[in-house]
C-alpha cells in the first residue's frame, strides 16, 4: 500500500531525548495537521490528513470503526509519531507541549485501580509540581476548582469504579482542566451514554474557556450536525472536512461507511442508519 | 506464652532471620502493589526465575561470596527485562509469550550451568527455596541497603510511577520520561526479587510479591492504604512464618508463603462486600 509505513517508527518514545517545552508562537493556529500519515503495524491507520484549527474552535471527528479517529487524536497528542507529514500545536511539535489533554476511551481505562476521583484529577498536575516536590497550595486550589467546574466536588472521594459513564467523562474533563489544557482531545466520550447525559456533557464542553480548542471523536451523526460547527469525516483518509451540512452528503457518507450505511427514503427526508457492528475493517 | 515468642530469638541466627524476613516481606509487598495493579505478575515470576544463571555464574566467579552472587543475579534479571521488552517491540508476539520464552530459557541456562559443576546440588535448593536461617550480618546489610533504595525510589517517585502505571498516555502528554519510568519500575522489581533470594528463594519470591498486595486490594480502594496494608501483611507473614518454621520444622520459605496465603484466604472469606463487587 503505502511505502511510508515500511520504514516508519510506529510509536513515539524510542530513544527520544527529552524535549524542552516549547513556547506558544503568537498568532499560530492551535493545531495544524499537514499531510499526516500514521502507520500501525505496517499499514496506514491514518493517511494524508490535513486540517487546521484556530484557538477555541471545536471539531467533531466521525467515521466508522477502524477509520483512524483514535490514531489521529493520539498523533495530535504526540503519543503516536507521524510516519509522514506534520503535526504542529501553537507553532511547535506536540511533544513540546503539556497543554494537550487526551481523554481516553472508557473501555481502555482500568476502573478497578484503587484511586479516587480526586487522585485522578491531581494527576493532571504531575510534572508541573516537579520531581520529588509535594503539590503546592496553588496546585490544590487548581484541582479543587477543576472539580467544581465539572460539578464533581461532592464525589471527589469516590473510587473511580463507582462512577456512572457521564461522571467518568466529567472526571477526565476535570483532569484536563487541572492540566491547564488548551487542546482537548476526547476519544468517543459519548459512547454508552444516554441522550440526556450526552447533552449535559456537550453543554459542559461548550461552557469551557473560549480559548480551549476541542476535538471530539464520536459516532453520532445527528449530534455532530447539531453541536459542531466543523466536522471531519474520516475513513483512513479525509472524506469530508467543513461545516456538517456540506460534509454529511449521501455521497460522502457512502464513501465513509460503505456497506455499513443504509439510506431509507421517508416522507420527511432521508433516514441514515449506520451499522457499526461487526464491520470487516474493525480489526485494523 | 511470652517464652514461646522470645525463645526462638535466643539464637542469633534466628534474630538475623527475623530481620531478613521483615525487610524482605516489607519491600516485596510495597513494590508488589505495582506488580498486582499493572498485571505484571507473570513478568515478576520470570524475573525471579531469570536470576538463576546469574546466581550460578556469580557463585563460580566469587567462589561463594554472596555479594558477587547478588550482583550477577541483578545483572541477569536486568538483561531478561530488556530482552522481553526487545522481543515484544521487534515482533508481533504478545508480551506474555516473550516472557514465557525468556523465563524458560534463563531457568534452563541456570540449571545447565549448575549441572556442569559437581557438588552444587545442595546449594541449588538453597537458591530455589531460600535459606533464611543462614543469613549473615553482611547479608543483612545488603538486603537492607537494596531494600532502602527500592523504598526510597517508590516514595520519591510515587506520583510519577502512579501516572505511568494508571495511564501511560497521560504520562506522555504530561511529557514525563515514560520509557525511563517504566524501565525503572522493572528494575525495582528485579532488585526486589534479588534481595528476597535468601529469604524465600527463586521459586517462591512471587508469593511475597503478589499475595500480600492482593490481600490488601481486597480491603481498600486507596493506593496508599493498599501499600501500607500490604507491607503490614508481608511483615506479618515473614514473622509468623518464621515461628511456624521454628516450632514445626517446616522449611522457612514455604512457611512464610503459606502464612501469606492463609491471610489472603481469611480476608477473602471475611470481606463479603468486596467479593460482591468483584463478582460484577
Amino acid at each position: 500500500m503505502s511505502d511510508v509505513c515500511r520504514h516508519s517508527p510506529p510509536r513515539l518514545g524510542r530513544r527520544r531525548t527529552r524535549q524542552r517545552l516549547l513556547p506558544h508562537v503568537p498568532g499560530a493556529p492551535a493545531l495544524e495537521v499537514h499531510e499526516l500519515t500514521v502507520c500501525y503495524r505496517g499499514t496506514p491507520a491514518v493517511e494524508d490528513v490535513t486540517l487546521e484549527l484556530a484557538p477555541g474552535e471545536h471539531l467533531g471527528v466521525l467515521g466508522p470503526n477502524g477509520a483512524g479517529k483514535s490514531t489521529l487524536l493520539k498523533a495530535v497528542a504526540g503519543v503516536l509519531r507521524p510516519s509522514a507529514g506534520q503535526v504542529n500545536v501553537y507553532g511547535g511539535g506536540p511533544q513540546g507541549h503539556v497543554c494537550i489533554a487526551y481523554l481516553p476511551q472508557r473501555a481502555s481505562v482500568d476502573w478497578t485501580f484503587p484511586l479516587t476521583v480526586a487522585d485522578v484529577v491531581r494527576m493532571g498536575r504531575v510534572g508541573r509540581t516537579g520531581l520529588l516536590r509535594r503539590m503546592s497550595a496553588a496546585d490544590q486550589a487548581r484541582v479543587q476548582a477543576s472539580l467544581e467546574k465539572v460539578g464533581m466536588e461532592d464525589l471527589s472521594n469516590r473510587q473511580i469504579g463507582e462512577l456512572s459513564g457521564g461522571q467518568q467523562q466529567r472526571m477526565f474533563i476535570a483532569r484536563a482542566l487541572a492540566q491547564e489544557a488548551e487542546l482537548l482531545l476526547m476519544d468517543e466520550p459519548l459512547a454508552g451514554l444516554d441522550v440526556h447525559t450526552q447533552n449535559a456533557l456537550l453543554a459542559l464542553v461548550h461552557s469551557l474557556d473560549k480559548g480551549v480548542t476541542v476535538i471530539v471523536a464520536l459516532h453520532e451523526l445527528a449530534v455532530a450536525r447539531d453541536r459542531f460547527p466543523q466536522v471531519l469525516l474520516l475513513n483512513r483518509r479525509t472524506v469530508g472536512l467543513g461545516p456538517p451540512e456540506h460534509v454529511f452528503t449521501t455521497e460522502h457518507l457512502k464513501e465513509a461507511y460503505g456497506r455499513e450505511l443504509h439510506l431509507i427514503q421517508t416522507d420527511r427526508g432521508t433516514l441514515v442508519i449506520t451499522d457499526q457492528c461487526c464491520a470487516p475493517n474493525r480489526q485494523r | 506464652m511470652v517464652e514461646l515468642l522470645i525463645d526462638p530469638f535466643s539464637y542469633s541466627f534466628m534474630l538475623r532471620a527475623l530481620i531478613a524476613a521483615v525487610l524482605t516481606g516489607a519491600v516485596c509487598a510495597l513494590i508488589g502493589s505495582y506488580v498486582v495493579l499493572r498485571g505484571m505478575v507473570f513478568l515478576g515470576d520470570a524475573l525471579a526465575h531469570s536470576i538463576l544463571p546469574g546466581v550460578a555464574v556469580g557463585y563460580l566467579v566469587g567462589r561463594g561470596a554472596r555479594g558477587t552472587v547478588l550482583m550477577w543475579a541483578l545483572g541477569t534479571a536486568g538483561l531478561t527485562a530488556l530482552a522481553i521488552g526487545g522481543i515484544t517491540r521487534r515482533t508481533h508476539l504478545k508480551e506474555d509469550t516473550a516472557i514465557g520464552i525468556a523465563l524458560a530459557a534463563m531457568f534452563a541456562l541456570g540449571i545447565a550451568l549448575i549441572s556442569t559443576v559437581r557438588g552444587y546440588a545442595v546449594d541449588l535448593t538453597h537458591f530455589l527455596f531460600g535459606n533464611i536461617l543462614a543469613v549473615g550480618v553482611g547479608d543483612l546489610w545488603r538486603i537492607g541497603g537494596l531494600g532502602a533504595a527500592v523504598v526510597l525510589t517508590v516514595v520519591l517517585l510515587y506520583r510519577e510511577l502512579l501516572v505511568v502505571s494508571f495511564d501511560p498516555v497521560l504520562a506522555t502528554t504530561l511529557r514525563l520520561p515514560v520509557r525511563t519510568l517504566q524501565s525503572l519500575l522493572l528494575l525495582l522489581v528485579a532488585v526486589t526479587v534479588v534481595l528476597s533470594l535468601q529469604a524465600v528463594g527463586i521459586a517462591l519470591t512471587l508469593a511475597l510479591l503478589v499475595t500480600p498486595p492482593a490481600t490488601a486490594y481486597l480491603l481498600t480502594r486507596r493506593l496508599p492504604w493498599m501499600m501500607t496494608l500490604a507491607t503490614g501483611f508481608g511483615v506479618f507473614a515473614g514473622v509468623l512464618g518464621l515461628y511456624l518454621s521454628y516450632y514445626t520444622g517446616i522449611a522457612t520459605g514455604p512457611a512464610i508463603v503459606l502464612v501469606a496465603t492463609g491471610l489472603f484466604l481469611a480476608t477473602l472469606a471475611l470481606s463479603p462486600r468486596r467479593r460482591l463487587l468483584l463478582r460484577r
